[in-house]
Parts: structure tokens; C-alpha cells; sequence
């Protein structure tokens, strides 16, 4: 689903003492199928920015556009509904929304309430489960009754079974152990291979975008400050640096080894067996062309 | 969402009102307050406005500010008065429709008892926006004190009361967050029939509780973790500070609602 963002501005409660200005003059592009990350620190506006994009907030001025849907200061709260069956949002410790009695229940929440087939959604739960990392057996538990990690699955279980055409995670990974960080993060690349679903992935963990996003976007004080492929941002180390962002410790590594021997990767987001393959190319290359010199 | 609600609400400034010892603000606001239900001529709610009024004056919140606050409590009062107006069956028959006559004498008690009401919230509004929740509860636990003797668990009370007061914004935050995330899901709070907005409200109410509770459950860890075990001999970070604003505005207040009870009938 194509996502366009034309000068979107948000202020919170406006013409009071508390009045703060969350985005301003935002202008952005979400192509069809891409997986983007939105990265900056605490208060710099990424959550209020993807709040727009299923209509949990409304533009103070600008406009953006939803896969053909328009949404401007003045649409109608009711035509936002039919933008949700399109869009599913994870928030931040989803496990905070887990109600009904039994997890099958509660995956089914929202399938129901956007009108999809129950016959059709209960014979997919057990494929849906194990893609979480959760199997059958938990579909009669009570959520509250299961682990952190678990109530994590069943909520993020329950946003995948609406099938949105446009994925939004907001910090899906925060308070996991490393592990379940990154069944977490390997979970939504498959997701976004199997299906082709556009994703937007915020986070502050450079790491995660490192490894994920083609696209990055980098916020601050509710406007955007960088913008672009991950290698090119991470080339901008000085400025990551002065928005409180860290180039992630593998690319410092392979940045690093660049340096010394005048190798270059091809991408900065290599895995550590990748780039030693790389390395040994880069020798083997530098070996014949030493002979053909001498 | 919950924007407009400014009960409770603090709003930091320097006015003369912000600079009162909570203590004075507090006994004042008492004393106002029974003085308010004391009166019931338009000449004594005439002075008691007018007082309010100057206070109001003193206290630089803006008017629109106010306004805003005042919007929710207007429809309560509305219906107090048309309940008074309606059913009060003194002095002329104004209009007569059906079974319901208008009388005279029931808008004037309609009128009465709404601008009464206003004038408990106008005040107590100003009390609470001008005074941090700390300083309030800190002056509610001093003037509670002498009443320990009689079984009275002052410090207990207050601390109950600081908690509570210090946990409103935060719930009003979770029920936000909630909302949003059940809304995400294809709940719908503001639309549909009464089923499906019973059905979203479940949605918001059973993760509202499960959070409260486990988040009273870690403050009182926390707590306990901190050594705390009540009042006993515990000493105060902040001092309430007496000063000539609170005397001045204690024997204003009181001499005038004093003035009013003997002779303002």
C-alpha cells in the first residue's frame, strides 16, 4: 500500500498552556511493499507520525494519502474506519490490550470486528500461531495466565490476523530478552517476504534497522532529518551522534575494517558470515591483481 | 481525548493565588464553601461572586482556560435547573404546558441552585489549579493532624489522596493508549449500536484494571523496597511557609462570609 505524507503538521492540545507542536511540515513517500524504519529519540514525533496512518489521529494541517485514501484536517472521523481493515498497528507493549478469556478469543477480536470470515480465520489460527512462535495448545489459555513473551505473541497474533495491507510496529521488540528480540524481528521479515506487506518499523534501536529496512527515516523535535538507503545514514555518523543515535556495533566493525584494508562491502548490513566472505573475495582479488601487476 | 478536563488539573504560574500557603488556600475554600450553602438571598450571591471573581482576578489563569473547564459542568447544571424550575410549584404560573406548569418562583430557585453549583466548581477549580497536588495534600495531612486523637489516620489519608490525585493522569493516559490500540483492532467506541460499544468497552476496561492493579502492586514494592512504614517520625523535603498573603486572605474570607451569615438574610 502506498503511503504519501505532504506537510503534515500535528499540535497537541492546542490554544492552551500546553500546547506542543508534535510534527511539523512532514513530507514523506512509503512505497508499496517496502519495509521502512523510523528511527529518533524519545518526544521526536515518530509515534504521532504513524498514529496518522490509520486515522488514530487526525492532521492539524497537510494531508497524506493511504493507498488511494485521503485524509485531511476536515475528513470524517467515520470514513477512518474503513482505512483500519487496511492498516494494523502494533503498539508499544501490545500485551497491554489482551481482554478476553482465551487466546483464540482475543486474536479473533479484531478479524470479527473488521468483518472477516470466522470459519475461514479458525483454520488458519494454527498456521498463524506458529508463525508467532506459539502452537494450538494455547489457543483455550487465558493470555493472563501466560509468560511476557507470550502475551507479546498472542497481541501481535492478533494484529497479524486482520491482514493488513499496510503494517505499522511501534518499538515491537522494547522489553524483550535478546532473544525474543530477534524471533521478533525475524518474524516480521518473514512476514513481509511471505506476504509483501508495506511495513513501518519504529524503533530506536539502530540495530533493528540496520537489519531490516531498505528505507530510513530519521526524526527530530517533529520534523524529518534524514532521510534515506540505511549505508547512507550511517555515513553520517557525527550527526547521528548529535541526536543521541548510535551507528549499530556491526556496521562500526565493518566500517572499521574498510578503513584499515581498503575493502568495501557491499552492504553494511551484513551478517558476520557474510562479510568474512566478502573479505575473502576482496583478497583473493587483491592476490590476482598483485600477480597481474607484477 | 481527555483534554478538556481541567478538575484536578494544576496549572503552574506566579499569581498572588499560586504564592498562598495551600493550608490558607484550603481553610479559605472551606470557609467559602460553607458560606455558599449558608446564603440564600441574591444580595449574598451577588458578594459571594463578586469575592470569587476577585480571586479569579488574582490568579491569572486565562478565561478561556476556564471556560473550557467549566463546558462539562454546564449540562449537570442545566438539568438541576430545569428539575428546580419544573418541579418547584411556588408564585405565578408562568407557562403551562400539558401536565407541567412553569412557575415563578420555581425558575428563580432553578436559577439559584444552578448559579450555586457554578460558583462550588468555579471555586474549587481555582483552589486546584492553583495549587500543586503536593502542596495540597501536605496541607490536607497538617490540618488532619490534631485530628489523630480521636483515630483519625491523617498521614494514611493524605498519602491515599496524593497517590490517587497523582495517578489520574496517568490512567487518563492508559484508557488513551487503550482506546487507541483497541480502535487499531476495529473496535469501535463512538459509533454502532449499543452491543458493539458495550462489546469495545470490555476491550478497555479489563486492561485498564489488570494495569492498575499490577502498577499499585509495584508501588508498594517499591515503596516498601524504599523502607517506607508509615508516618511515624517521618520529616518533610517541602515546608509549608505562612506568609502575609495567608493572613490577609484568611480574615477577608472569614470576616466576610462572618458579615454575611449575621446579617446578609
Amino acid at each position: 500500500m502506498n503511503v504519501t505524507i505532504q506537510q503534515l503538521s500535528h499540535v497537541f492540545m492546542p490554544n492552551t498552556p500546553f500546547e506542543t507542536k508534535a510534527l511539523q511540515e512532514v513530507t514523506l513517500a512509503f512505497p508499496e511493499g517496502s519495509f521502512s524504519a523510523v528511527i529518533g529519540r524519545t518526544g521526536s514525533g515518530k509515534s504521532t507520525l504513524v498514529q496518522h496512518m490509520n486515522g488514530l489521529l487526525k492532521p492539524s494541517a497537510g494531508k497524506l494519502e493511504i493507498g488511494g485514501q485521503v485524509i485531511h484536517p476536515k475528513t470524517k472521523r467515520k470514513t477512518l474506519n474503513t482505512l483500519r481493515r487496511k492498516v494494523g498497528m502494533v503498539f508499544q507493549y501490545p500485551e497491554h490490550q489482551l481482554f478476553e478469556e482465551t487466546v483464540e478469543k482475543d486474536i479473533l477480536f479484531g478479524p470479527k470486528n473488521i468483518g472477516l470470515s470466522m470459519e475461514k480465520m479458525k483454520k488458519k489460527l494454527p498456521q498463524l500461531l506458529e508463525q508467532v512462535g506459539l502452537d494450538e495448545s494455547f489457543l483455550p489459555r487465558s493470555p493472563f495466565d501466560l509468560s511476557g513473551g507470550q502475551m507479546r505473541r498472542t497481541a501481535i497474533a492478533g494484529v497479524l490476523a486482520m491482514e493488513p495491507e499496510l503494517l505499522i510496529l511501534d518499538e515491537p521488540t522494547a522489553g524483550l530478552d535478546p532473544q525474543g528480540q530477534e524471533d521478533m524481528m525475524t518474524l516480521f521479515q518473514e512476514w513481509h517476504h511471505v506476504h509483501g506487506t508495506t511495513v513501518i518499523l519504529i524503533t530506536h534501536q539502530m540495530e533493528e534497522a540496520a537489519r531490516l529496512a531498505e528505507h530510513v527515516i530519521v526524526m527530530e523535535e517533529g520534523q524529518v532529518s534524514m532521510e534515506g538507503r540505511p549505508q547512507e545514514i550511517y555515513e553520517r555518523e557525527s550527526e547521528l551522534k548529535a541526536l543521541d543515535l548510535d551507528i549499530p556495533e556491526r556496521v562500526r566493525v565493518l566500517k572499521q575494517i574498510e578503513e584499515e584494508t581498503g575493502c568495501s562491502f557491499s552492504s553494511y548490513s551484513l551478517s558476520p558470515e557474510e562479510a568474512v566472505k566478502e573479505i575473502r573475495q576482496f583478497r583473493t582479488l587483491q592476490r590476482t591483481r598483485r600477480k597481474v601487476d607484477v | 481525548m481527555f483534554e478538556h478536563v481541567i478538575i484536578g488539573q494544576y496549572l503552574p504560574g506566579r499569581s498572588f493565588l499560586h504564592h498562598m500557603d495551600a493550608r490558607a488556600k484550603l481553610g479559605t475554600v472551606f470557609v467559602f464553601v460553607f458560606t455558599i450553602f449558608m446564603m440564600d438571598t441574591w444580595f449574598g450571591y451577588g458578594v459571594l461572586w463578586a469575592a470569587a471573581l476577585s480571586a479569579y482576578f488574582l490568579s491569572g489563569v486565562s478565561f478561556r482556560y476556564m471556560r473550557k473547564g467549566m463546558v462539562p459542568i454546564f449540562l449537570l447544571i442545566l438539568f438541576t435547573f430545569f428539575l428546580h424550575a419544573l418541579f418547584t410549584q411556588e408564585g405565578e404560573a408562568l407557562v403551562s404546558a400539558g401536565v407541567f406548569t412553569l412557575y415563578a418562583g420555581g425558575v428563580e430557585q432553578g436559577a439559584f441552585i444552578g448559579l450555586r453549583l457554578l460558583l462550588l466548581v468555579f471555586v474549587t477549580s481555582l483552589l486546584t489549579l492553583t495549587t500543586s497536588p503536593i502542596d495540597l495534600t501536605d496541607a490536607l495531612e497538617q490540618l488532619l493532624t490534631p485530628l489523630k486523637r480521636i483515630g483519625i489516620p491523617a498521614h494514611e489519608v493524605a498519602l491515599m489522596m496524593s497517590i490517587a490525585i497523582r495517578f489520574i493522569p496517568t490512567l487518563l493516559q492508559e484508557t488513551e493508549k487503550i482506546v487507541k490500540a483497541q480502535t487499531a483492532r476495529g473496535a469501535s467506541f463512538h459509533q454502532g449500536s449499543f452491543k458493539t460499544r458495550a462489546q469495545a468497552f470490555t476491550a478497555l476496561l479489563v486492561p485498564l484494571f489488570v494495569r492498575a492493579f499490577k502498577r499499585a502492586e509495584d508501588l508498594a514494592l517499591a515503596m516498601e523496597a524504599r523502607g517506607y512504614n508509615g508516618g511515624e517520625g517521618r520529616s518533610k523535603l517541602r515546608q509549608l511557609i505562612w506568609g502575609w498573603r495567608d493572613t490577609t486572605a484568611c480574615l477577608l474570607v472569614v470576616s466576610l462570609s462572618a458579615l454575611l451569615v449575621f446579617f446578609g438574610k
